[in-house]
């Protein structure tokens, strides 16, 4: 039946005519630029890129046409361009950089045609990130994407000290990290301190906070696509940056007719750590990424692409050996079937591994493995109908190794597949109103010999008030077949460890829908975009690990996750308020955020009552803002105001003496997650001056301060130590404290 | 303009006072009774510690903690009865505020393998709160050898007056050194949920302290080594849920152990809930207790028999600490 359909969509496309297609390029780093406009002035047709900048426009009448492309950040593209009947075009087109520095230009959508792109594009819940907004604003030592991505609204981060991402109410493992389509684990440094991927190897990323499409799947909540710089096949050109913690340069350049593009980062705290003796930890992470393409004529790109990165971690006092960090290898196929026919295949592997000694008879193995087949075909039918199916095959291979002494305590290994099969739709009608249903097939073979078929179906539409106001609504049921051990008492995880579900527990499902209003306005000067988006999500069959389930005394053989997990349920919902304006000097956004996560275990030795889970924060104000005084000089400043997380209060004490005798303090636990912690006020300030020189190369010097008021955000209590009147002292363990941080950054 | 500044600040200072409004509702404290109580097949009760909570803020030592004036009675019950009889009354120790025992002469029988035991505290001030437990049966068919010989080694049954000599090295013993195989019947402790635990414990003469795992984590020695010491003093211990340690070795973690001399190393069983109470104290904060109405643990073991016990003297091949 897909190979009958695949035939039809190829004949299809040889039969229309006046067709232009192509791709769009930034013609400084010849890097892709998804999401631009492409349209014919004066007419209704028009469409936009794709992730690969690719575009189709189809049914064009003949004659002197006015072609545009316009993205924010690019100087508009125009262009006449006659056409012959029946004529195929094929182009490439380059947009320059808009030059942020001079007077603010604000690119306003105005005037018809400009929104049969805006129409086409359901963007609900989406926000992109570039790399060049990361760079230049406060940073905490390193420039990183995923600290960039908490300040955003709808995203929770539960610490300073952590990169994880809690989307909508979602829980930290409900994210899809793809990197380049690939699927990455724990993409982090220094236990969550730092998230793995360098800032100047990055293209774009795209962050779908809930309600993403057919084509990814596998999560329950959201989608974070990361895409690596393809390398400038025209010259070479590089960067090397240095901050108080690492270094790291990026090159790219032309090779074999194709490009590649070479990234590393070292962090360089170790031989300090050495100098301080044994009772110090040594340590050091390190990130290797890379990337090498080549087309073939002007239908076939090769691309290879790989990410390396490892923590090294070792304890000498403690005999302790601990090391841990992500694989990833993919080989992707680009070819243009026909210009209407796009088709996109990967083949990657992608794997976490950790290992740990210590004390001379501790170890511990975790390993993740994942392999995987995926192909993507868009046919562009017509200006205002694509369709878009694809597949995919992965192979799981899970490790998980604990022992004490000799004594095996966890022994689990296993292989496990998932075969996803998708369909995907988009139809626009008057320019006004489109529709985007589609559908997901998974079938999980998972462990213990057992499977699932599973069909998440997914739904968007969009509907233009007018050329700068538009409604959309979104919405699907969402599948996840592996999960991190979770425990409701831990808010800071040092390291997550992946499990498939068995036969013994359904997979996590999350039924999930938004609804958003977004206009643009143009106030004194400068175009505002509003955005109101609210949310609702049920998600069920979350596991979270037995608080009664021995870490020492039992051998965990098989993947029985019904006896070693209890059940939970819970429903999230919220509304998202944003003003943001992109371009100009003064730039940046605000937002404020009202989310609820509220929570059931379905424990059967406890009263299942609700509880807020501990990533639940009501109200969330942040704003980051920019203000680029010249060409060399520029400030930042991101502040943040949230509700205190919650936690389970200590309400008394008591002795617990153990059969020898000793006595311990025990916590008497007041209701779960009752309480919370103050709120949470952080405000971080950037300044950045650029040196240019004669060469086209520039300097950056970027110095920045984070918690400028020094305020002592709560982390967690600590409550075990005793003062001379033998009562119990509770403590703060406190998040950062005010840190002033540098960094230099050479392009070349 | 500039009325988009005000507002957008006026907006800041409202979400401002709604955000600080968040802090959540402190749950009431309840005072609770705590029990802990840990006696052995065909003993009595030597101690068990009956006291209170504290509340956030109060002193929390043992002795402020101790609930004295309370009515402590042990009752037992076979497999073939139906009700428990009484078994007798404890009294509290007179210079040991809330530490209750039971006369020798009042338990003679002392705890039987296979009875079930029910302790009932009645205090004027808390009600009453109760925990029940089944003496479990000793391990079945131990044997024990020594793994640098080979030689299985004689319990005290077999002959009182054996004794075989275990060498260890220390500093470089906290490694997998296997000293001791010993092989039981773990498919009864699988099937009946219970734990198979061992210790080894110092003659008097070597001990210099009322207890001897204290006695060797000393400030003085270790100081410098708090996690060692720690893992070192959580005794080893079998769980029951896997079924291919029927010849399990035994390693014995030597690091932090300086006593040279004559040792009893004794192999006993536990009850059920001594296992819930070990899995819940790794797994987390909260405290498995079978103490209805209150907190604590009532549990029972079985290392009685005197052929669970072997003699070993202990020597070190070098002197000197790690």
């Amino acid at each position: 039946m897909k190979i009958h359909l695949f035939v039809i969509l190829l004949f299809l496309s040889y039969i229309q005519a006046a067709v232009i297609s192509g791709h769009v390029k930034d013609s400084s780093s010849n890097e892709a630029v998804a999401d631009v406009n492409v349209y014919f002035d004066g007419t209704s047709l028009g469409s936009a890129t794709n992730i690969n900048g690719y575009f189709v426009i189809s049914n064009i009448p003949q004659g002197k046409q006015k072609f545009v492309a316009s993205a924010l950040g690019y100087k508009l593209f125009t262009k006449e361009v006659i056409f012959e009947r029946d004529q195929s075009k094929k182009v490439e087109i380059k947009l320059d950089p808009e030059v942020i520095e001079l007077e603010g230009i604000d690119i306003v959508v105005e005037g018809e045609g400009e929104h049969t792109e805006e129409v086409m594009n359901i963007r609900t819940g989406q926000l992109k990130i570039k790399p060049r907004d990361i760079k230049t604003s406060a940073t905490f030592i390193q420039p990183d994407l995923f600290r960039s991505i908490q300040t955003l609204p709808g995203i929770v981060s539960v610490s300073d000290y952590s990169t994880g991402l809690y989307v909508r109410g979602g829980n930290n493992d409900h994210n899809l990290i793809l990197y380049d389509e690939i699927p990455v684990y724990n993409p982090s440094h220094l236990f969550g301190v730092f998230s793995t991927f360098i800032t100047d190897a990055l293209r774009d990323s795209k962050l779908i906070k809930s309600a993403y499409p057919a084509e990814y799947g596998g999560r329950l909540g959201s989608v974070l696509d990361i895409r690596s710089r393809d390398g400038n096949k025209e010259k070479f050109e590089g960067n090397i940056s240095a901050s108080l913690f690492a270094g790291e340069g990026v090159v790219t350049g032309p090779v074999f007719g194709g490009g590649f593009l070479i990234a590393a980062r070292r962090s360089y705290i170790d031989p300090i750590l050495e100098m301080l003796g044994d009772e110090y930890p040594s340590y050091y992470f390190w990130d290797g990424q890379g990337q090498l393409y080549k087309d073939f004529g002007t239908d076939d790109r090769l691309i290879f692409s790989t990410y390396l990165g490892s923590d090294n971690l070792e304890f000498n006092q403690f005999d302790m050996n601990m090391g841990w960090g992500n694989d990833t290898y993919a080989l992707r196929w680009r070819h243009i079937f026909s210009p209407k026919l796009y088709s996109n295949s990967k083949l990657s592997y992608s794997s976490f591994k950790i290992n740990m000694d210590a004390f001379g008879s501790f170890k511990y193995k975790n390993e993740i493995g994942d392999v995987s087949l995926k192909n993507t075909t868009e046919y562009f039918a017509a200006n205002d109908l694509i369709y878009k199916t694809g597949f995919e095959v992965q192979r799981f291979f899970i490790r998980y190794d604990q022992e004490f002494a000799g004594t095996e305590l966890m022994d689990i290994e296993g292989n496990y597949y998932i075969y996803s099969l998708f369909f995907e739709g988009s139809k626009t009608w008057n320019s006004k109103f489109t529709i985007k249903p589609g559908i997901r097939f998974e079938h999980c073979a998972i462990l213990n010999d057992a499977f699932r078929l599973t069909a998440s179906p997914r739904l968007s539409l969009k509907y233009m008030m007018n050329d700068f106001s538009s409604v959309t609504l979104s919405g699907g049921r969402y599948f996840q077949n592996l999960f991190t051990v979770q425990q409701e008492n831990q808010s800071l995880q040092i390291v997550d460890n992946w499990f498939p579900i068995d036969d013994s527990v359904d997979p996590g499902i999350c039924d999930n829908a938004s609804l958003g209003y977004e206009t643009t306005r143009r106030i004194a000067g400068g175009d505002y975009k509003f955005t109101i988006e609210g949310y609702y999500k049920y998600m069920q069959n979350l596991q979270n690990w037995k608080e009664t389930t021995s870490a020492t005394d039992d051998i965990i053989e098989e993947m029985v996750i019904d006896s070693n997990f209890v059940n939970s349920y819970a429903h999230a919902y919220g509304i998202e308020l944003m003003v943001e304006r992109q371009l100009g000097k003064f730039n940046g956004n605000m937002s404020y955020t009202y989310g609820k996560v509220v929570k059931t275990i379905d424990d059967p030795y406890e009263e299942a009552d609700e509880f807020d889970a501990h990533w639940d924060v009501p109200h969330s104000f942040k704003t980051s803002l920019n203000y680029n005084i010249n060409k060399k000089w520029s400030f930042g400043t991101i502040i943040t105001y949230s509700s205190g997380r919650p936690y389970t209060e200590n309400i008394g004490y008591y002795t617990e003496i153990l059969e020898d005798g000793t006595e311990n303090i025990v916590p008497v636990k007041g209701e779960r997650n009752k309480m919370r912690y103050p709120d949470y006020f952080r405000w971080d300030i950037s300044a950045n001056y650029t040196w240019f020189y004669k060469n086209g190369s520039k300097l950056l010097l970027n110095l920045s301060v984070l918690n400028l008021t020094n305020r002592e955000n709560v982390q967690s209590y600590i409550y075990d130590e005793r003062d001379e009147d033998d009562t119990v002292v509770k403590d703060v363990f406190p998040m950062l404290p005010i840190l002033p941080s540098i960094r230099l950054s050479y392009t070349f | 303009m500039k009325k988009i500044y005000i507002k957008t600040l006026i907006s800041a200072a409202v979400l401002a006072i709604i955000i600080s409004c968040e802090t959540g509702d402190s749950t009431e404290y309840d005072e609770q009774l705590a029990l802990y109580c840990y006696a052995k097949a065909d003993s009595t009760i030597d101690s068990l510690y009956l006291t209170r909570t504290g509340e956030v803020n109060e002193s929390i030592n043992l002795e402020n903690l101790g609930v004295s004036g309370a009515t402590v009675i042990l009752y037992e019950r076979s497999p073939d009865d139906t009700i428990f009889t009484l078994a007798g009354n404890l009294s509290e120790y007179a210079d040991r505020r809330g530490i209750y025992y039971m006369n020798e002469t009042d338990f003679t029988s002392g705890f039987k393998a296979g009875n079930t035991y029910r302790i009932e505290v009645v205090h004027p001030d808390y009600g009453m709160i109760h925990a029940e437990t089944v003496c479990p049966p000793e391990l079945a068919d131990i044997t024990v050898s020594n793994s640098a010989t080979g030689a299985e080694m004689a319990s005290l049954t077999e002959d009182p007056s054996a004794v075989d000599t275990l060498y260890y090295r220390r500093g470089e013993s906290f490694d997998d050194l296997e000293l001791i195989s010993c092989r039981f019947d773990s498919l009864q402790i699988l099937f009946e949920n219970r734990m198979a635990s061992f210790r080894i414990v110092p003659d008097e003469i070597c001990r210099t302290d009322t207890s001897f795992w204290l006695e060797d984590t000393t400030e003085t020695v270790w100081e410098d080594y708090p996690i060692e010491t720690q893992i070192f003093k959580d005794k080893k211990r079998y769980g029951s849920d896997f079924m291919d340690y029927y010849l399990r070795s035994i390693q014995i973690y030597w690091y932090a152990l300086y006593h040279e001399g004559m040792h009893t190393v004794i192999f006993s069983s536990t009850d059920k809930v001594f296992r819930s109470y070990m899995e819940a104290r790794y797994g987390g904060e909260e405290r498995y207790t079978n103490v209805v109405n209150g907190l604590g643990l009532f549990s029972l073991s079985n290392s009685s028999a005197v052929r669970s016990r072997y003699r070993v003297y202990v020597k070190s091949l070098e002197n000197k600490y790690p």
